[in-house]
C-alpha cells in the first residue's frame, strides 16, 4: 500500500498531540491520586515483559509480543506495588521504588544471560524516536503511531467522559464512592490498566521521556492554575497540544531532539504557571489585608 | 573465583568494596528520603544531572570526570532544590513535584546532548554512557574519592543528628526553636545528591535510586529510632553493595553487576518486611492469631 502523501511536520505534531492528550487526560486522575511516577516506573519495568515477549515468539524482534510483553509487566509493576502498599509496612512511593527497579534488573540480567549475541534493540523500544513516525506507515497508509496513539486517545476519552463523575467522586472521595455503591478499586484498576497500555503504546512511537512528561506536566500545571477538575482538563489538553506545536517548531530552529525539546518546554510552560499562582496567592493576600 | 582471588585481584577488590562503600553511604543517606516521602528523589535527581553533564562538556570541551560530575551534581541539586520549593509553594504533592523537575531536567538534557551530538566533536562519544554506568570499571582512585565524600557526607549527618531529626519528624517544633528549618532539609537532599553522584558514573540511574530506598526499607522494619535505622540502613546497604558485587563476580558469565545489586538490595528488605520481629508481616500474623486464640479462649470461659 503506498502511504498517503502526508506532510512530514503535520505526522510528527499530530503524533506528538496524540499522545499528549491520550497521557493527560489519564495524567491528571494519576497526580490527583498522587500516583503521578507510576508512568516513569512503568516505563522502566516494561523491560522484562519486551524480553518475554521476544522470548515466546522465538526471538522476533516484531513490535506486538514485545508490546503485549510490556503492558503485562505494566500491570505487574501496579499489582505488586499495590500489595506492598497494602501490606501497611512501606508507604507508596517506596514501595514503587522497590518494585520498577526490581523488574529492570531482573530484565536487564535476562537480556545478559541470553540474549548477549543477539541485539536485542530496546532502546529502539523503551525510547523511540518521534522523527521516524512517518516513515512506518500502517493500515490505509496511516501512519502506524497515528492508529496506535488515536485508538488509545478514543478509550480513554471514553473512559474520562463516560465515568467522569464517578472517577471525580472516587479520586476525592474513595470512602463516599464506596458508600454510595461504586467501587474506587475497580475504577482505579481500570484507569491504571489504561495507563499501563497508554505508556507502553505511546513509548513505542515516540518513547519514554515524552511519555511521563505528559502524564505529570501538563496536569500538574493546570492544577496550578484552577481548582475545577473539568477547567483543569481543558487546561491540560491545551497545554498538551501548545508545547507540541511551539516545542517542534523550537527543536526544528535549534536542530535538537524533539522529544527534549517538547519536555524542556513543558517545564516552562509549568515554570511560568508556578510563578502566576504565587503572585496571585500573595496579591489576594495582600488585599485582604488592606481590606479591599 | 576463589575467596583467596578476592585478596589479591586488584580489579574485584575495587569493585567489591567500591560497591559496598556506596551502599553504606547511599542506604544511610536514603533514610532520610524514605521517611520523607521522598523516595523517588535519587531517580530525579541522576536524571536531572543529564542537562548539567552536557553544559559541563560545551563549557570544558572535555571529559574530564570531574568537570562532568559537578556540573551534573549542580543540576541534580537545583532540580531537588526546585521539587522542594514546589512542594512550598503551590498544593501539588510529592510525585508531582519530583515528576516535574525531572521530566523537564531530563528533556532538556536530551536536547543539549543532541545538539552536542550534531557538533561533531569526537569527544562527545559515550557521554551519555555516563547515566548507565559500570562497575567494572572502579579503580583505586574511585575508591579514594567515595571514601573521602561518603566520609564527608556521613560526618555531616553524626554531627547534625540532632537538627536533622527534628526537623523531619516535627517541622513545626523545629521551627518554634529557631531552627532553619528550611535549611536543614535542603542541607539533607543535598547530601542525597551527593551520594547519587557518586555513585552515577558507576553504577548507574536505576542502582543508585534502588541503593537509596532498599536498604532504608529493610532497616524501617527492624527499629523505631532513627540512628538505628540510619545505621542498619547502612549496614544493609553496604551488604547489598558487596554481596551484589560479589556473586555477578562469583557466577561470571558477564552478569551485570548493578542489577546483581538491585536484586540483592530488594531480596534484604522483602525478607526484612516478612521476618523482622514486631512489624514483619510473619510476626503480624502470629500476633493476630495468637490474640483471636486468647479472646476466643476467655470468652469459652466465660460462657453460660
Amino acid at each position: 500500500m503506498t502511504p498517503l502523501p502526508l506532510n512530514f511536520d503535520l505526522v510528527i505534531v499530530v503524533t506528538a498531540v496524540l499522545v499528549a492528550w491520550a497521557c493527560g487526560l489519564l495524567g491528571l486522575f494519576l497526580v490527583l491520586r498522587r500516583e503521578a511516577l507510576l508512568s516513569d516506573a512503568i516505563s522502566h519495568a516494561a523491560l522484562p515483559g519486551i524480553v518475554a515477549g521476544y522470548w515466546v515468539t522465538g526471538g522476533s524482534l516484531a513490535t506486538l509480543p514485545a508490546l503485549v510483553g510490556a503492558a503485562l509487566s505494566g500491570l505487574l509493576t501496579v499489582g505488586l506495588t499495590a500489595l506492598l502498599t497494602r501490606s501497611g509496612r512501606v508507604k507508596a512511593d517506596a514501595a514503587l521504588g522497590l518494585v520498577f527497579p526490581a523488574l529492570f534488573a531482573a530484565g536487564v540480567i535476562a537480556v545478559s544471560l541470553n540474549y548477549s549475541q543477539v541485539h536485542l534493540d530496546l532502546d529502539a523500544v523503551l525510547y523511540g524516536e518521534i522523527a521516524y513516525t512517518p516513515f512506518r506507515t500502517g493500515w490505509g497508509g496511516l501512519p502506524v503511531a497515528w492508529l496506535l496513539l488515536g485508538g488509545m486517545l478514543v478509550l480513554n476519552a471514553l473512559f474520562v467522559g463516560g465515568l467522569f463523575k464517578e472517577l471525580r467522586l472516587s479520586t476525592f472521595d474513595p470512602g463516599l464512592a464506596r458508600t454510595l455503591g461504586f467501587s474506587p478499586g475497580l475504577l482505579g484498576g481500570a484507569l491504571l490498566t489504561l495507563v499501563a497500555l497508554t505508556t507502553v503504546a505511546a513509548f513505542d512511537s515516540v518513547g519514554a521521556v515524552l511519555v511521563v512528561a505528559f502524564m505529570i506536566v501538563p496536569p500538574a500545571t493546570a492544577l496550578l492554575l484552577t481548582r475545577s477538575l473539568r477547567r483543569a482538563l481543558a487546561l491540560t489538553l491545551a497545554a498538551g497540544l501548545g508545547a507540541s506545536v511551539l516545542g517542534y517548531a523550537v527543536a526544528l530552529w535549534l536542530d535538537a531532539s524533539i522529544t527534549g525539546v517538547i519536555a524542556g518546554v513543558l517545564g516552562v510552560q509549568f515554570m511560568l504557571a508556578l510563578v502566576a499562582q504565587a503572585w496571585r496567592a500573595r496579591r489576594v493576600r495582600g488585599r485582604a489585608v488592606l481590606g479591599g | 573465583m576463589t575467596p583467596l582471588d578476592f585478596f589479591t585481584d586488584y580489579t574485584l577488590r575495587n569493585i567489591v568494596l567500591g560497591s559496598a562503600l556506596l551502599g553504606l553511604v547511599a542506604g544511610t543517606l536514603g533514610s532520610f528520603s524514605v521517611l520523607r516521602r521522598q523516595s523517588l528523589i535519587g531517580d530525579t535527581v541522576a536524571h536531572a544531572a543529564l542537562p548539567g553533564i552536557c553544559a559541563a562538556f560545551l563549557l570544558t570541551g572535555t571529559r574530564d570526570t570531574l568537570g562532568l560530575l559537578v556540573g551534573g551534581g549542580l543540576s541534580g541539586l537545583a532540580a531537588s532544590l526546585l521539587a522542594l520549593a514546589i512542594l512550598r509553594y503551590s498544593r501539588l504533592k510529592e510525585d508531582a513535584a519530583l515528576g516535574v523537575t525531572f521530566s523537564a531536567f531530563f528533556g532538556v538534557g536530551i536536547a543539549l546532548l543532541t545538539a552536542i551530538q550534531q557538533g561533531g566533536n569526537a569527544a562527545q562519544a559515550g557521554l551519555e554512557g555516563f547515566l548507565f554506568g559500570q562497575a567494572a570499571g572502579l579503580t583505586a582512585g574511585d575508591m579514594t574519592r567515595f571514601a573521602v565524600l561518603g566520609a564527608l557526607a556521613l560526618g555531616t549527618v553524626a554531627l547534625a543528628h540532632k537538627e536533622l531529626k527534628v526537623a523531619l519528624f516535627d517541622p513545626a517544633f523545629a521551627a518554634v526553636q529557631g531552627w532553619p528549618v528550611g535549611g536543614l532539609t535542603a542541607l539533607s537532599t543535598a547530601l542525597t545528591v551527593l551520594a547519587v553522584m557518586l555513585g552515577l558514573q558507576t553504577v548507574g540511574v536505576v542502582l543508585m535510586a534502588t541503593m537509596l530506598i532498599a536498604p532504608a526499607v529493610a532497616a524501617r522494619q527492624w527499629t523505631r529510632s532513627l540512628g538505628a535505622m540510619l545505621t542498619l540502613a547502612g549496614v544493609f546497604g553496604a551488604l547489598s553493595g558487596g554481596l551484589g558485587a560479589g556473586l555477578s563476580l562469583a557466577v561470571g558469565q558477564g552478569l551485570p553487576t548493578g542489577a546483581v545489586t538491585v536484586l540483592t538490595a530488594t531480596a534484604l528488605a522483602l525478607l526484612s518486611l516478612l521476618l523482622a520481629p514486631g512489624r514483619g508481616l510473619i510476626a503480624g500474623l502470629l500476633h493476630g492469631r495468637r490474640v483471636r486464640a486468647r479472646l476466643l479462649g476467655e470468652l469459652r470461659r466465660e460462657g453460660p
